[in-house]
């Protein structure tokens, strides 16, 4: 397992980065849902209290990633921790942020979901069981395991489904998601996603094939995804440049030499 | 080979950038970690430009006949390496600046979350 094979420096997995004990505030369920959100003033709030409802117990933090909005406001007036970001630095590294909270926090499940209204709450629950059950590290949400999802455009579609096949490939394990944004982690799984290695720019894919490389189980449930609110990142000559970058990523994640 | 004006022109060329280089270090504008590349670009013309010889080597090492394409040859790779290690720089800084970012969030949170605690007014068992 990775936490006990890695750390040696020259290898590419992370080692432990250093927390102390007093730095850490246990979260109180050992429950954290991280939401990243740019400019969602008009939904971060409705989908804290619904993230409430689900897991009563758990500390739900909102990475204000340089919202122009109110989006602060609103997700701490919903309840929410609120990390925010001086300047707009994108969603891999509003995430990260959300990641090394968790770290500080010593939470043990952590859970993720998008701001925009595409994930629905009630799937945290499911993946939480997944996790606490201790069959996986990492657990994804699969719009395409569910019936009832949004079907996205027809040039995602394909992206998306040659990133599943390229991933179920490596994985030797079949992947039909790698591109969702509703994942679980165990704790143990922070000790990657706050390194330096964790890649910021568009996590995809490619974190799902890093992870499998670091030794982590990895599973996905159904998860009912709808559109989000049109924000898309995936515009002008950003499809062209995210099939390049996740391609090179995960060239090189397979070249790294892991011990 | 080279005529005796374009050796003096490379000559010339390669001091105005010693002088410019050695002047924006002294005056603090450029860090020494970036200035020995065009320094190092400086002495190789000023070499090129007073030894023959080294076209005659080069030319036979990379199969260019004409003196001048193995100048703009060269460089070409010159500038591609200063723009690459100015990529790997900028990466570099990239990733300071995102973690410098994170970290003040997760400061200010703290900060915030102490605050609030300060100001909260003191309960039975407190």
């Amino acid at each position: 397992m990775f936490g006990r094979s890695f750390g040696v420096s020259g290898v590419w997995c992370p080692p432990s980065p250093h927390v102390s004990k007093s730095a850490e505030h246990p979260s109180s369920s050992g429950v954290l849902v991280i939401t990243p959100a740019f400019n969602e003033e008009a939904h971060v709030g409705r989908l804290v209290t619904e993230i409430r409802q689900v897991l009563p117990a758990a500390e739900i933090v909102v990475v204000n990633d340089g919202s122009t909005d109110a989006t602060a406001s609103a997700a701490r007036a919903a309840g929410a921790v609120v990390l925010s970001h001086p300047f707009n630095m994108g969603y891999g590294v509003a995430l990260q942020t959300g990641y090394k909270y968790a770290r500080t926090r010593g939470a043990d499940y952590i859970l993720q979901l998008d701001a925009d209204g595409q994930h629905e709450p009630a799937s945290c629950r499911d993946m939480l069981a997944v996790l606490q059950a201790g069959t996986a590290d990492v657990v994804i949400g699969s719009r395409h395991m569910a019936a009832a999802s949004y079907t996205p455009p027809l040039v995602r579609r394909v992206a998306m489904r040659f990133f599943a096949v390229l991933a179920s490939l490596v994985l030797r394990q079949r992947i039909t998601d790698p591109t969702s944004g509703l994942q679980g982690f165990r704790r143990d799984v922070l000790r990657f996603l706050v390194s330096d290695y964790f890649p910021v720019d568009y996590p995809d894919a490619d974190v799902i094939i890093m992870l499998h490389r670091c030794g982590y189980r990895i599973a996905e449930i159904p998860a009912v995804m709808r559109a989000g609110t049109g924000k898309s990142m995936h515009s002008g000559f950003a499809p062209v440049y995210y099939v390049f970058k996740m391609l090179l990523s995960m060239f090189v994640s397979l070249l790294r030499r892991v011990q | 080979m080279l005529l005796l004006q374009q050796k003096m022109f490379m000559a010339i060329f390669a001091l105005v950038v010693f002088v410019f280089v050695v002047e924006l270090v002294r005056r603090k504008k450029l860090g020494e970690e970036f200035s020995w590349a065009w320094l190092l670009g400086g002495v190789a013309l000023v070499v090129a430009a007073s030894t023959e010889q080294v076209f005659v080597w080069l030319g036979r090492l990379t199969g260019i006949v004409e003196p001048t394409s193995i100048v703009f040859f060269f460089g070409i790779v010159f500038l591609m390496f200063v723009c690459l290690q100015l990529s790997a720089c900028l990466s570099d800084n990239r990733t300071r600046i995102k973690n410098l970012a994170q970290q003040l969030a997760l400061q200010q949170q703290e900060l915030e979350r102490l605050r609030a605690e300060r100001l909260r007014p003191p309960q039975q068992g407190d």
